[in-house]
């Protein structure tokens, strides 16, 4: 088993993921909605948004999920916000990193993973987005866009910015003029 | 290939709505615009012209929503909007019955997708449109 380094700029990270007063706070439906419909959009077993601390991930929203918290150095996710994209384990059982990770050979006996980081501020990126299922698949270029949509959600949310009715844009709902 | 297409999405479940507009406009596809009622979107209509619609049959009051969802689609039909009265038109909803499918498919609808169904469904259909181009295809498709 490989443990995710360190990011380069972890303080940075954690200040700004303290700063979202997001840790061990209720569940909130404005999140659970989101992983619910991840869930549903991707047939997933579980789904997590998950925050990466300092030596744990911390579940503020999950589906499939019973406990709220795991070490971060078993955590795919402590591997997910090392980078920008989206980082997706087709078969963790053959995957040199976490072949051998206790989460892969016994419970929850992950398979698959695909997690989109959540970056909040430039470079700090506080957790993610998760899917997980206990079987191998594949995760095509409109699947990972959809994650990665749904990961922007979820970003505004921890930044306050999502409009009342859930309308983005201008006073007629305009979205994305190209 | 995709190309650009200027997209109505009238859905009034606003994460469904926001997932497939945002990730349609990821791929290339767009812009979109939103509307999250009936109201809106046949303002929007009336206002703009537009390359395809995407046409909830669902609101609050589900029946008189249909009713003027379908009024929706007669006047880009009929040639009362900025738009090209050929333009694909796609419709979800919740329910449809022989009487719906047969009004619908004589307004050119091109896919009627019943819901619940996932995001990607309707992003698939969607690209499909973008890729083969516009016009009206009197054969429906209900998925």
């Amino acid at each position: 088993m490989t443990a995710a380094a360190i990011p380069h700029n972890e303080q940075d990270r954690l200040d700004a993921l303290y700063a979202l007063l997001c840790m061990n706070t209720p569940p909130e439906a404005r999140f659970d909605r989101i992983v619910q419909f991840a869930s549903e959009e991707f047939d997933a077993p579980i789904v997590l948004l998950s925050l990466v601390d300092r030596d744990r991930q911390w579940f503020k929203a999950k589906v499939g999920m019973e406990v709220c918290e795991s070490a971060r150095d078993l955590s795919f996710c402590a591997h997910a916000i090392r980078t920008s994209d989206n980082f997706v384990i087709g078969d963790a059982a053959r995957d040199p990193r976490f072949f051998d990770n206790p989460m892969v050979t016994g419970a929850p006996h992950v398979r698959f993973y695909a997690g989109a980081p959540l970056e909040v501020s430039p470079g700090c990126r506080v957790g993610t987005l998760c899917i997980i299922d206990t079987k191998p698949r594949a995760f095509d270029a409109i699947d990972n866009r959809i994650l990665a949509t749904l990961r922007d959600l979820i970003v505004r949310e921890l930044r306050g910015e999502s409009s009342a009715d859930g309308t983005t844009g201008g006073a007629h709902g305009r979205e994305g003029a190209a | 290939m995709t190309t650009h297409l200027s997209v109505l999405l009238f859905e009034p479940q606003s994460l469904l709505r926001q997932t497939v507009a945002l990730t349609l406009r990821s791929i290339g596809i767009g812009p979109v615009y939103q509307a999250a009622s009936v109201q809106m979107a046949q303002r929007m209509v009336n206002d703009q012209p537009f390359g395809a619609v995407i046409v909830s049959l669902d609101g609050d009051e589900v029946s008189s929503s249909a009713a003027q969802a379908i009024e929706l689609i007669n006047a880009i039909r009929s040639g009362n909007t900025p738009s090209e009265e050929s333009l694909p038109v796609v419709v979800t909803t919740t329910a449809c019955n022989r009487a719906v499918l047969e009004n619908l498919s004589d307004l050119g609808v091109r896919k009627i997708l019943i819901k619940p169904f996932k995001a990607r469904l309707l992003i698939d259909a969607m690209t499909e449109i973008a890729e083969v181009g516009v016009g009206v295809d009197r054969r429906i498709a209900v998925v």
